[in-house]
């Protein structure tokens, strides 16, 4: 390996500036340059002792780790892969006081054993293992580098700061044989292979992604951005029993929170419920960014609900009649006409307290849409209709009669079973089978209230009837994801569920016998997940001045001073002929075929850098040669006529090597 | 095993390419990117895959950029004839300039024969210390593989820069050489490489110029020695020590036989009594010691082995064969002696043997103790390195003593590993210890 | 004694006088121009030269060739284990016919002597020597007796490791100006070596070029080359490092000094320069002092080699230019 690797001046500085720049630390950045580009200039040199080195590494370390775990264990935790990505991005503020004790230091290298403890422990083993001198200056480079691209800046800009300072770098340590040319085409042609080569990285993975997500549906969300929910797609749900919810409320108000709304869905087309013109519009907070107010009224019950979040987004479960959302400091809350919330905040749990009031007063008024039928459910919602003579009936007894006809009806756990040829799902389940999970008593009271007049929606969302103990809260497992029917009676919306009861029963047997078990961990991670936040106090700043504090008084003890660069002075003696006019062609020449060794008499030098000068030139500059040695070396000494001839030759020799 | 023996070959191959062709540079630039690819692995949460592709788009042209190197060279190389072990040993290449055109930005450095060991003797070796590790690291062998490969090339150096040489021209540069341990170093020849433009990976022009060196033991400075012992008359042998030494003893003068060369003609004598009279010199009387390395170690080349034969070295070393003679005894598969000293062989190459000696079975020392045995009566003294001990070695100290010569017994053994009931005046040594020991030795 | 010696040479015809010698010896000696360059600026100085090298690289047919360039008397000693003083220095033999001692001259009374294997006699004959080398005469049983102006010894040695031989002392060492090695010559000179062999031994086609008067004037005429005071302090640098070096027991005295000077000014002469250059101070370097080098034994095994040391120092120390 080549031993000297110096890079150039304000290189490091100018790489952590941008570094700042692009964590968002511009000041901390900037700071950090400056002291490590003060240091590498600084007059005088810094040497520790190695112990000290190896200190000044574990504390670095140590506050690194203890900067994650900080990171990680935090209630705003983005859970324990991130924190560390997060806390790599911070890491060259971490080894920069490495890097600043090598700059001062007067060999400007480090040991090896002092970034590594196993090496240490091997050589307190072994004492003559092998334990190199290091450059950690490259490194560190790379590591700021690498950082800044941690800070995931989707514009140009990180591209070009890495090109522009990786350039600076290469330049600086490029093999000399090489033209410039050369090396800035090669460069180039590098820096842009790599431009189109990251372009087509994020395609490719886009590309990927999307074939991912068409194969693995993702079911937990009632997605309302896509707007759509499948026939199964709660079903599915059914088959897990993680806890999503968790609500903390009185036990006289469960009957009301029942169930908890998500979505509803207006358009019933295929096996799909899609939410049809309902795009979903921002909500601006009241004061103080953490209240929502959804819609006006008296608050009749409360509830505290902590959801765990996919992706730093929740579609709010929310109960009927929710007013107002409080303590959810979301970054953006949005809702649409058919009652769905959306909030994206950010971490893995998000918590919020509702009141809702008596009358679901977030959703919009029915349009023609909340009547449709569509034309392949027809046929057999018709013939349901007219055997219950639902035609032209009050509302209220509408849904009376539709709910005693479902009364016969059995509910059955999921089954990815398709309907009967010539049938479509809604129409087996309403004529043939007569059993199905909540998703098709819900799909057929909606469609036959329809039928009947009655202005319906598909309402998707959780059944909240378990209460653990525990926990001391209602707890709300993926298994009881429930769908049920919107039905506007007498100017409002009412929810109507016509799944027969016992259905949580049946579902309840479905949960594995190890639930009490796994339902124990996953209270002992939600309780960690929601410890209080870390709050640096000025305890903790205290602390960290003491340490900072520790750090230097240790440094500074045992430190060895040194003036840097106090070289020998040279005892010059004048000799003869040192006023030469030959050494002004020797510097043309050094700059030409580069330096003569200190130890390279002149004679052989000239004998070979000549053989690249065309005769003529190299006649004359062999007869200088000839008159500078008789000058330097003749005790007898030049002539007159001799050192004019010498002046004649050096100057022409100096123009002819200064234009060519 | 053959599977994992070929995997162990397979990528201490790709391991030995990598540092061979990257430069510091190219290091920093290829972990950059192996990072850079792991931190960006999901495109949309971090942006290091933009920095992956920029260095790997480096890295691949790097790699192209170094497909263009010609250097046509004569190189000559001036090797030391001897090195120790563990001593760094400095020594010139010259490098002509033979192709073209000038011959820029290269470096040069020692290339050695390839050093990895064969499947039979990666699975019959043992690496010193070897049944102190885990299970699955013996039976992966792979500290051995490394042990196996390590003792056999030297300390790896830097390359060292060649200035620009023009057409015809040539260097003169000090490459360094640093054995790891004693024995032979085979070096297959010069490798002139050279950065890429971009200056992150070395092309590499291999010069075949096998050559072989010899690593000496180390060597411990030993406390003055005075090895008092008769001088012995020592039969024949020495006969090219004749006219020094001993032998201008004069002892009288007599009638010239014939027969009698004509230089030992007293011309003074013939002058006064009128017929030829010669001089008359006294018989060989040497002090002779015997060297005794036991290598009964079944353990193999471990530090207390090793710390034997430089013991064995220094006493070679320090003792002046210029006056005396010294007998070198030790075991493999046969005993082996050789003698040194007046006009026999010279102490280096007695160092150059000791340098090839290996360890042998434990119950080899028999032989060994017979043959000094049988040769007491010449000798002055004795000098005995044991790596063990057992009733064999302690018979033999009591006989050589009871013999009435001089004796000299050292024991090297681990600190942990101390025998009980050691004879009076056997000095034991502890490898990394050693010198502090010998200071006990009178 | 000569009247041709009250003249000076010219530079010129100093140098001519040089070619010509050089060129009658290279006619023998192929490919070794180098090594022929320094031993002639040897020769003209009047320092004696030590041919160390491997058997059969052409040692002793360089000092013969040399001698047959030379008009003048040569003689050849062949030293084994029992070759006593009195055989090359001469003895005091008992005449019985005239009943008194007489001197037999042995053969160190000659211009060119060549001391062939000298490492194989004992160091006492070795050492039989050095006043000759020195001072150029011979003191036996209470004489002292001159010997010729011209006084050159060429000798040859094999390297010391090899059996039934004994290294030259330092003291005899150090009488030796310089020490030069052959080393091998490429393959196209060995072929030509061997092609100009089939015609019978070049040696026996050679006449001599130079007279012994020739050769002490060019020895007056070295004399007068000119050395600046710079490059005098440049040697005498060069000299001093090798007694500070860690690996020297024994570094090189004044006389190495001495000897690097006054061979400098023969090669510059052989370059047909009036003065000396740096660069022949640089060439000389490492023939003139590594062999007076005693070096530490303990370097020596870790493969210190003298002459390494001796051109690292010539590296360190800054030329004048």
């Amino acid at each position: 390996m080549t031993p000297a690797m110096k890079l150039p001046p304000l290189l490091l500085g100018a790489a952590l500036a941008f570094w700042g720049l692009e964590v968002g630390q511009l000041a901390l950045g900037i700071g950090l340059g400056l002291t490590l580009e003060a240091a590498a200039r600084l007059p005088w040199r810094v040497d520790l002792q190695p112990a000290s080195y190896e200190r000044l590494a574990d504390l670095c370390t140590v506050f690194f780790v203890g900067f994650i775990v900080v990171g990680a264990a935090s209630t705003d935790s983005p859970g324990v892969s991130r924190s560390i990505l997060a806390g790599l991005k911070y890491l060259p503020a971490f080894i920069a006081p490495i890097a600043a004790v090598q700059l001062l230091s007067s060999s400007g290298r480090l040991r090896l054993s002092a970034l590594l403890r196993a090496m240490r422990q091997r050589k307190r083993r072994d004492p003559a293992a092998r334990d190199p001198l290091i450059d950690f200056a490259g490194p560190y480079l790379a590591v700021v580098l690498l950082s800044a691209g941690l800070a995931n800046d989707r514009g140009p800009l990180y591209y070009a700061g890495i090109v522009v300072l990786a350039a600076w770098a290469l330049f600086a340590l490029r093999p000399r044989y090489a033209p410039i040319a050369l090396w800035a085409m090669l460069f180039a042609t590098g820096a842009g292979a790599g431009y189109a080569g990251h372009v087509g990285l994020t395609r490719l993975q886009a590309q990927i992604e999307s074939w991912i997500s068409d194969w693995y549906l993702s079911g937990m969300d009632a997605d309302p951005y896509r707007s759509r929910t499948d026939i199964g797609s709660i079903g599915r749900l059914k088959l897990e029993d993680t806890i999503v919810l968790r609500v903390y409320a009185k036990h006289g108000d469960a009957a009301r929170l029942k169930l908890l709304h998500r979505a509803s869905f207006n358009d019933y087309y295929r096996t799909s419920w899609v939410a049809h013109d309902a795009p979903l519009a921002p909500l601006a907070p009241a004061a103080g960014g953490a209240t929502w107010r959804l819609a006006q009224g008296r608050p009749v019950v409360s509830a505290r609900i902590v959801t765990r979040l996919e992706g730093g987004k929740a579609v709010l479960a929310l109960p009927a009649g929710t007013l107002e959302i409080l303590q959810l400091p979301a970054e953006t809350l949005e809702t649409n006409a058919l009652g769905t919330v959306r909030a994206a905040i950010g971490g893995e749990w998000a918590q919020y307290v509702v009141d809702a009031g008596k009358a679901i007063g977030d959703t919009a008024a029915p349009t023609p849409a909340d009547l449709a039928i569509p034309v392949a459910e027809r046929p057999a919602i018709d013939r349901v209709s007219a055997g219950l003579g639902l035609a032209g009936l009050a509302p209220r007894e509408a849904i009376r009669r539709v709910r005693s006809y479902f009364a016969s009806f059995r509910y059955a756990t999921y089954r990815n079973t398709p309907p009967a040829p010539g049938m479509t799902a809604i129409g087996d389940f309403l004529e043939r089978s007569k059993r199905g999970h909540c998703e098709y008593f819900a799909t057929a009271t909606t469609l036959l209230l329809r039928a009947a007049g009655v202005p319906t929606r598909y309402a998707t969302g959780f059944a909240m009837l378990e209460y653990s103990t525990l926990e001391d809260a209602y707890v709300v497992r993926a298994r009881h994801a429930h769908a049920w029917t919107r039905a506007w009676i007498g100017g409002q919306w009412v929810d109507l569920d016509t799944t027969p009861p016992d259905w949580f029963g049946i579902e309840e047997e479905r949960a594995p016998l190890w639930q009490g078990l796994s339902d124990l961990l996953r209270w002992a991670s939600f309780r960690w997940s929601q410890r209080a936040p870390f709050e640096a106090g000025t305890g903790a700043y205290v602390l960290l001045a003491l340490l900072v504090g520790i750090l230097f008084w240790r440094l500074l003890r045992g430190r060895r001073m040194a003036r840097a660069g106090s070289g020998a002075a040279s005892a010059a003696r004048s000799w003869q002929g040192m006023d030469s006019s030959f050494f002004a062609v020797e510097r043309r020449l050094t700059e030409r075929f580069g330096p003569r060794g200190a130890s390279e008499a002149l004679g052989p030098w000239i004998a070979r850098v000549g053989v690249a000068l065309d005769p003529s030139a190299r006649a004359e500059l062999l007869e200088a040669l000839e008159l500078h040695q008789k000058l330097r070396f003749d005790p007898a000494g030049v002539g007159g006529d001799e050192r004019r001839r010498l002046g004649v030759l050096t100057a022409g020799l100096e123009r002819a090597l200064r234009t060519t | 095993m053959r599977f994992v023996y070929f995997g162990l070959r397979f990528f201490s191959a790709i391991d030995h390419r990598l540092r061979q062709r990257l430069t510091a540079l190219g290091w920093i630039v290829f972990v950059g990117a192996a990072i850079a690819a792991l931190a960006g692995i999901d495109t949309s949460q971090t942006a290091t895959y933009q920095a992956f592709t920029l260095f790997a788009a480096l890295l691949g042209l790097a790699i192209a950029g170094s497909a263009f190197f010609r250097a046509r060279a004569s190189i000559e190389r001036e090797l030391p004839r001897y090195l120790t072990a563990g001593e760094p040993c400095p020594y010139r290449v010259t490098v002509t300039n033979r192709g073209r055109g000038a011959l820029a930005g290269a470096s040069l450095e020692e290339h050695y024969r390839d050093p990895r060991p064969g499947y039979a003797e990666w699975r019959s070796t043992r690496e010193p210390g070897e049944e102190r590790r885990n299970w699955f690291d013996r039976e992966m062998g792979y500290f051995r593989w490394r042990w196996a490969i390590e003792r056999r090339i030297p300390q790896a150096q830097p390359a060292v820069a060649l200035q620009t040489l023009a057409p015809g021209a040539s260097a003169t540069v000090r490459l360094m050489l640093e054995p790891r341990r004693r024995g032979r170093i085979d070096l297959a020849g010069l490798t002139l490489s050279r950065p890429d433009p971009l200056g992150m990976v070395r092309s590499l022009r291999r010069f075949a110029l096998p050559a072989r060196v010899i690593a000496l033991p180390r060597r411990y400075r030993l406390p003055e020695l005075i090895l008092p012992g008769a001088r012995k008359y020592q039969l024949g042998g020495v006969s090219l020590a004749t006219s020094v030494g001993d032998s201008e003893e004069f002892i009288s003068l007599r009638d010239y036989r014939p027969g009698d060369p004509l230089h030992r003609l007293h011309w003074k004598s013939y002058a006064r009594t009128g017929k030829p009279i010669v001089k008359e010199y006294q018989d060989e009387f040497f002090e002779r010691h015997a060297l005794v390395l036991d290598t009964g170690r079944a353990a193999g080349e471990d530090p207390v082995f090793e710390d034997a034969v430089a013991l064995a070295a220094s006493f070679v070393y320090t003792i002046d064969t210029q006056e005396c003679l010294l007998d070198l005894l030790f075991v493999a598969g046969e005993v082996h002696q050789y003698t040194a000293g007046r006009g026999q062989l010279p102490a280096d190459r007695m160092l150059e043997i000791l340098a090839g000696v290996a360890p042998g079975p434990r119950g080899s020392f028999g032989a060994l103790a017979h043959a000094v045995l049988a040769q007491r009566g010449r000798l002055s003294s004795c000098i005995l390195v044991f790596v063990d001990w057992d009733d064999a070695r302690a018979a033999l100290m009591r006989a050589l003593a009871a013999s009435g010569m001089e004796l000299r017994a050292l024991l090297v053994c681990a600190e942990d590993a101390v025998p009980p009931d050691l004879p009076p005046g056997l000095v034991v040594l502890h490898p990394g210890r050693i010198e502090e020991g010998l200071s006990r030795l009178r | 004694m000569d009247a041709a010696r009250s003249v000076l040479l010219s530079t010129s015809e100093a140098r001519a006088l040089f070619q010509r010698i050089a060129g009658n010896i290279e006619q023998v000696m192929r490919g070794q121009s180098a090594a022929v360059r320094k031993l002639l600026a040897a020769f003209a100085s009047g320092g004696h030269v030590l041919l160390e090298d491997t058997p059969g690289t052409g040692k002793t047919t360089l000092a013969k060739a040399l001698a047959a360039s030379v008009g003048a008397q040569f003689t050849r000693v062949q030293f084994t284990p029992d070759l006593l003083p009195s055989d090359v220095l001469g003895v005091s033999v008992f005449n019985q016919k005239e009943q008194q001692f007489e001197f037999r001259a042995g053969p160190v009374f000659t211009n060119i002597l060549l001391a062939d294997e000298i490492n194989r006699a004992s160091p006492r004959t070795q050492s039989a020597l050095l006043e000759v080398m020195a001072e150029q005469q011979v003191s036996v049983d209470g004489r002292t007796r001159p010997i010729d102006a011209l006084f050159f010894v060429i000798a040859t040695q094999n390297p010391v490791e090899f059996r039934g031989t004994y290294p030259l002392p330092e003291a005899q060492m150090d009488r030796f100006a310089m020490r030069l090695s052959l080393g091998y010559v490429d393959a196209e000179t060995e072929v030509a070596v061997l092609e100009a062999q089939d015609r019978g031994h070049p040696l026996a086609r050679i006449g001599a070029v130079a007279s012994r008067e020739d050769v002490l004037a060019l020895m007056d005429r070295v004399r007068e080359v000119r050395l600046a005071n710079e490059l005098r302090h440049y040697i005498v640098e060069i000299v001093q490092r090798t007694r500070g070096a860690p690996q020297v027991l024994l570094g090189c005295g004044p006389r190495a000094s001495l000897a690097l000077a006054h061979l400098a000014k023969a090669l510059a002469l052989f370059d047909g320069a009036d003065f000396v250059r740096p660069e022949h101070v640089q060439e000389l370097a490492e023939s003139v002092l590594a062999h007076r080098l005693v070096l530490d034994p303990q370097a020596k095994f870790a493969g210190a080699s003298a002459a390494a040391l001796v051109g690292d120092i010539v590296r360190e120390v800054r030329v004048p230019a």
